[in-house]
């Protein structure tokens, strides 16, 4: 074993040298850090991350071979992740977080984000929005706005959009001879055309039901100058005469012309009487685009704007309704700060552009829906088109009871075998949703 | 130690022995069937939505019970699912049963056994599958009825058809396991009866009104008890098949207790739902105990 030489001052000296270097040197790589980081300083995302969410395949796709790898290269020191896919999402999530257990990263869909912010679930997002680590909220659609801004509080942000577009079997309507539907009149002519009858059987129908629940409901009666709820939101107002006369219209559609396939005739969903080849045209949102170019391939289809009311004076504000799933920060995530790096990546323009190449719904960033879908997916530019005049105006805290009060008495309007009053019908919803839903606005 | 004192003390041991052989389930009994009947009672007597400090209302949720049209319509269609479910589940498995017991009878095991295929099978599996059947355009049973004249019907859409559908389905899946229950009936009836009675002459009918139905008694109160409290209970056939409707007409009192409970959160009002339904049940069963149960030991 060799003796250590002892330490001399010469040594010393070096040694000294070498550390006010190297105090130089750390003090150089902090203060560029320092600007790099722009005052990260507090923000540790380090730590594991539990998501809930819900959905099919192409979402976790998206989240585990996309959203994953991306936040672990951009924030190495995250923990685990773990991504809990849970069925029956909106009555478990509201039972575990009464019970006081918490995620750190949460899926809302839009029927419930008014509800869970006004119920303190989600984190209002400011503090990490605008700070540091922040992101531009200015390029989501402004439209989706109720669905997750309360005033200037922001409580989640949109990873897609959605609204309603007319699906067109682009081979009958060669064969026929038929133009793109432009507003509610062609519409109710061309369906009526597109309609093939053998006897008694009706061999292919015009189109599928347009008015089923509330959503197409809310985007028909504000095309038609309507109005689903009074200013304070203590009353409805979808039962008045312009929404008799929307619900009228399409009741005529169906019940003199025969053209639109009936509520409980397919028991299932429509989409694939479309598939089949059995409907001409049919309203329905983007996530139809990839049910039927899976299942139903031979199908020649084009996904073309909405026909509107147009003779309405004055012209209506909004003429679609706005719709999108929301994510956030849950209010006692363990680690918020890695759920935001995991929200923050999720909302990247880069996480959006793999978003719409899964082809799962356009984009909640309108620069990526404007530039990178619109040359990928085409077929989806009349859903973005229309996103400007579109609304999300009907939302309410406790919104799931006005779907459930108002889509029976909507189905008992447009089933053969209940045939209700459109008016008593529309009646007995608004009054059984003011009672349960509005006056707690 | 007198012998009683040491009788006493003898029993108490063999009594404690018993208790701590009960002990778990009495726990598991007490913390999740016990406590949450009792914290369901005292939830009814409050305005509680889940996130939101319970506030107690007194008796107001069972006062507004009274006033919510479709509360009382669930009410009236689950007494509308009762009456045709109780008879179909009870007596449809009975005159199966009956069959399948007889000596000349080949392949009763295997019968048997395909009968309880639907009760080991999910609702949800069970109304994917009914659905295509039952569907108007292109359901096999309105294909094959088309060949006896009968015009297209709307099984699960039509408010007349939709009720007597779901409790057709309902007796269809419940049938296997009640047979099962009957089978085990039959067999403990002595084939000394039979013997003895066709020596006094009794055939066929008089066999079954004097030998087989008296004998079956208990059995036919059991199958009677679970089948009344289940129907009562229907929801998963409502919730995968009609979602309450159409028009209501298929709302039954725990779908609509459900939307209460995990759709809306109002645990106060759906708590006091549940009492009602369970105020029915216990009436409706004791009226069975005291006219039909007489004399039976379970």
């Amino acid at each position: 074993m060799s003796e250590r030489a002892p330490m001399s001052f010469e040594h010393a000296r070096v040694t000294r040298r070498g550390f006010l270097k190297a105090m130089g040197a750390a003090s150089i790589v902090t203060a560029l850090g320092g600007v790099i980081s722009l005052g990260r300083q507090g923000f540790d995302p380090s730590g594991d991350i539990t998501v809930w969410w819900a959905g099919g395949d192409p979402e976790r796709i998206f989240l585990e071979d996309h959203v994953v790898p991306m936040v672990r290269a951009q924030y190495p020191s995250i923990g685990n992740i773990d991504l809990v896919n849970i069925p029956e999402y909106e009555e478990k999530v509201t039972i575990s977080i009464a019970g006081d257990v918490w995620p750190d990263v949460l899926k809302m869909f839009d029927t419930e984000t008014v509800s869970w912010h006004k119920r303190n679930i989600p984190m209002v997002l400011n503090r990490y929005i605008e700070g540091p680590e922040g992101i531009d909220m200015s390029d989501f659609w402004p439209g989706l706005g109720f669905l997750h801004k309360d005033g200037d509080q922001i409580f989640g942000i949109p990873i897609d959009a959605m609204d309603f577009a007319f699906y067109i079997n682009v081979d009958v309507f060669d064969e026929l001879g038929l133009d793109i539907p432009n507003n509610w009149g062609e519409m109710r002519e061309i369906a009526r055309k597109a309609t093939v009858r053998r006897g008694d059987e009706v061999v292919r129908y015009g189109t599928a039901a347009l008015l089923t629940w509330d959503y197409p409901f809310w985007a028909w009666l504000l095309q038609n100058g309507g109005q689903i709820w009074s200013d304070d939101k203590r009353k409805a107002t979808f039962n008045n005469e312009v929404g008799l006369d929307t619900v009228q219209f399409f009741r005529e559609m169906q019940f003199e012309d025969n053209s639109v396939i009936p509520p409980g005739v397919t028991e299932g969903w429509q989409g694939d009487w479309f598939g089949q080849q059995r409907i001409a045209m049919m309203k329905c949102g983007p996530w139809c685009t990839g049910h039927i170019e899976l299942f139903f391939p031979d199908v020649n289809f084009e996904v073309v704007p909405l026909p509107l009311k147009r003779d309405v004076s004055p012209p209506p504000r909004f003429t679609n309704v706005l719709f999108s799933s929301i994510w956030t920060i849950a209010r006692k995530a363990k680690n918020p700060d890695g759920a935001w790096a995991f929200l923050k990546t999720m909302m990247s323009p880069e996480a959006h552009r793999a978003w719409t190449d899964l082809g799962i719904t356009p984009p909640g960033r309108m620069s990526v829906a404007n530039t990178y879908m619109a040359e990928t997916r085409p077929d989806w530019v009349a859903f973005i088109d229309q996103m400007v005049d579109s609304s999300t105006e009907y939302i309410l805290d406790r919104y799931t009871q006005v779907r459930n009060l108002l889509g029976p008495e909507i189905n008992n309007i447009f089933n053969p075998q209940v045939a209700k009053d459109p008016k008593r019908a529309l009646d007995d919803a608004a009054r059984r949703i003011e009672q349960e839903v509005l006056r707690f606005q | 130690m007198s012998a009683r004192a040491r009788r006493l003390r003898k029993l108490n041991y063999k009594e404690i022995t018993a208790y701590l052989f009960i002990l778990p389930d009495l726990l598991i009994f007490a913390i999740f069937i016990g406590f949450p009947v009792f914290f369901a009672f005292y939830m009814s007597l409050h305005r509680w939505e889940i996130f939101s400090d319970p506030i107690f209302i007194g008796l107001q949720n069972y006062a507004k019970l009274l006033k919510d049209e479709l509360f009382l319509n669930s009410v009236k269609n689950t007494f509308i699912f009762a009456l045709g479910y109780v008879p179909g589940a009870v007596f449809i498995p009975l005159f199966i049963g009956l069959i399948l017991h007889q000596k000349w009878f080949r392949g009763a095991t295997l019968i048997r056994t395909i009968y309880f295929l639907p009760v080991v099978t999910g609702w949800v599996e069970i109304a994917v599958i009914w659905q295509w059947i039952l569907n108007p355009e292109t359901g096999l049973l309105n294909y094959f009825l088309s060949f006896l004249g009968i015009p297209k019907q709307y099984w699960l859409s039509s408010p007349a058809l939709a009720m007597p559908t779901v409790i057709t389905l309902t007796v269809w899946k419940v049938i296997g396991f009640n047979l099962v229950i009957y089978a085990a009936g039959l067999k403990g009836i002595p084939d000394q009866l039979y013997e003895a009675a066709r020596v006094d002459g009794a055939t066929g009918w008089r066999l079954f009104r004097y030998v087989t139905w008296p004998l079956l008694k208990s059995t036919t109160f059991f199958v009677m008890v679970l089948s009344l409290i289940g129907s009562f209970q229907v929801f998963a056939p409502i919730y995968v098949l009609t979602e309450g409707g159409p028009n209501y007409t298929t709302d039954v009192m725990v779908y609509f207790i459900y939307n209460n409970a995990f759709q809306y959160f109002r645990m106060g009002y759906a708590s006091a739902m549940a009492y009602v339904l369970f105020l029915i049940v216990f009436t409706f069963s004791m009226i069975q105990w005291r006219y039909f149960g007489r004399g039976i030991r379970l």
